[in-house]
C-alpha cells in the first residue's frame, strides 16, 4: 500500500514506476506467491472434496461440516491466502495481466497430479501444458500495468 | 445440474476480478509483504464495498466450485469455468480501460485452448 506521506509522489506516475525493475521483480515475486497458494490449495481441496463425497447443498452446514475435514480445512485455508495476494496483485497490475500470467497454475497443478497422485499425462495435456506455457510467456511480455482508468482519484 | 453451476462459477468469477481490479487500483499499489503492510490490506479491503463485492461473488464461485468438484471430477471442472478468461479479457479492455494488443489477446486464447486440452 501506499503511504500517506509519499501518495502524492507515487499515486500519477504510478504508471511510470511500474516500468521500474524494482516494482516489476516485486510484481513478480507477488505472482509467484499467488500460483504457488492456488496449486497447493486446489490440490488439497479437491482431494478433500473427494474424500468428503457428494456435497450440493443450500445449507451452509453442509460445507461446515465439509470444513471438519483436514485436507478441505488446510486447502480453505491457504485458498484465503491465495485471495489475499491476488488482490494484492490486481493492486500493482493489470487483470490481463494476472489472468494469463497466472494461469500457469493449471500446468503446476497438471504436473503435481503427475508427481504426486500419480496421474497419467496423455499427451494431450503435455500439449495443453506447453500452449499454457506459450500463454504465460506471451503475457510476461506486455508491461504489467496499462490501465489508465482508475487513477483519477488518486491524480487529483 | 454440473452446467447450471459451470454458469454460475463463470460469472461469478467474472463479476468478482473485475469488482477487484477495479477496487485495488482505488486503494493504491501494495509496496512491500510485511505484516504491517497486510493489516493496512485487510483494513482497507474491509473498507472498500467494491472489493467486499468481488470477494462476495468469489465466495459464491468459490461454494459453487466445492459443489461441483463433490458431484464431478477437476478435469471437467476446471476447463468449463475456463471459457471466462475471454470474458474478462473484453471487459478489462473495455470497462478497466487496460492496453489489450494481440499479445494479452493471444494469451487468454492460448489459456482457454491449453485448459481444455488439459481435460484430456
Amino acid at each position: 500500500m501506499v503511504d500517506q506521506s509519499r501518495r502524492s509522489a507515487t499515486t500519477a506516475p504510478l504508471l511510470e514506476q511500474s516500468k521500474s525493475p524494482t516494482f516489476t521483480s516485486k510484481t513478480h515475486l507477488l505472482t509467484a506467491i499467488v500460483v504457488l497458494t492456488n496449486v497447493v490449495g486446489n490440490v488439497c481441496l479437491s482431494h478433500g472434496m473427494q474424500e468428503v463425497g457428494r456435497t450440493i447443498s443450500a445449507s451452509p452446514a453442509d460445507y461446515v461440516r465439509a470444513l471438519l475435514n483436514p485436507w478441505v480445512l488446510a486447502g480453505s485455508c491457504t485458498l484465503a491466502l491465495w485471495m489475499i495476494s491476488d488482490l494484492a496483485l490486481l493492486s500493482r497490475a493489470d487483470l490481463t495481466f494476472v489472468l494469463p500470467v497466472t494461469a500457469s497454475a493449471y500446468v503446476f497443478i497438471a504436473i503435481a497430479g503427475h508427481f504426486v497422485l500419480g496421474d497419467r499425462i496423455s499427451w494431450e495435456r503435455w500439449l495443453g501444458i506447453v500452449v499454457i506455457t506459450l500463454a504465460v510467456v506471451l503475457a510476461e511480455e506486455t508491461p504489467s500495468l496499462t490501465s489508465k482508468a482508475e487513477y483519477r482519484e488518486h491524480s487529483q | 445440474m454440473k452446467w447450471i453451476l459451470v454458469a454460475i462459477i463463470a460469472s461469478s468469477n467474472t463479476v468478482g476480478d473485475l469488482l477487484n481490479t477495479a477496487g485495488m487500483k482505488r486503494i493504491g499499489a501494495v509496496e512491500d509483504l510485511s505484516l504491517r503492510s497486510l493489516l493496512q490490506l485487510l483494513l482497507a479491503i474491509g473498507g472498500s464495498p467494491m472489493v467486499l463485492g468481488g470477494i462476495a461473488a468469489l465466495a459464491i464461485g468459490f461454494f459453487a466450485i466445492m459443489s461441483l468438484l463433490s458431484i464431478a471430477t477437476v478435469s471437467f471442472a476446471i476447463p468449463a469455468t475456463a471459457s471466462s478468461y475471454l470474458v474478462e479479457t473484453l471487459l478489462a479492455k473495455y470497462i478497466l480501460k487496460e492496453d489489450v494488443r494481440w499479445r494479452r489477446w493471444a494469451a487468454s486464447g492460448l489459456v482457454v485452448i491449453g485448459v481444455v486440452l488439459l481435460r484430456w
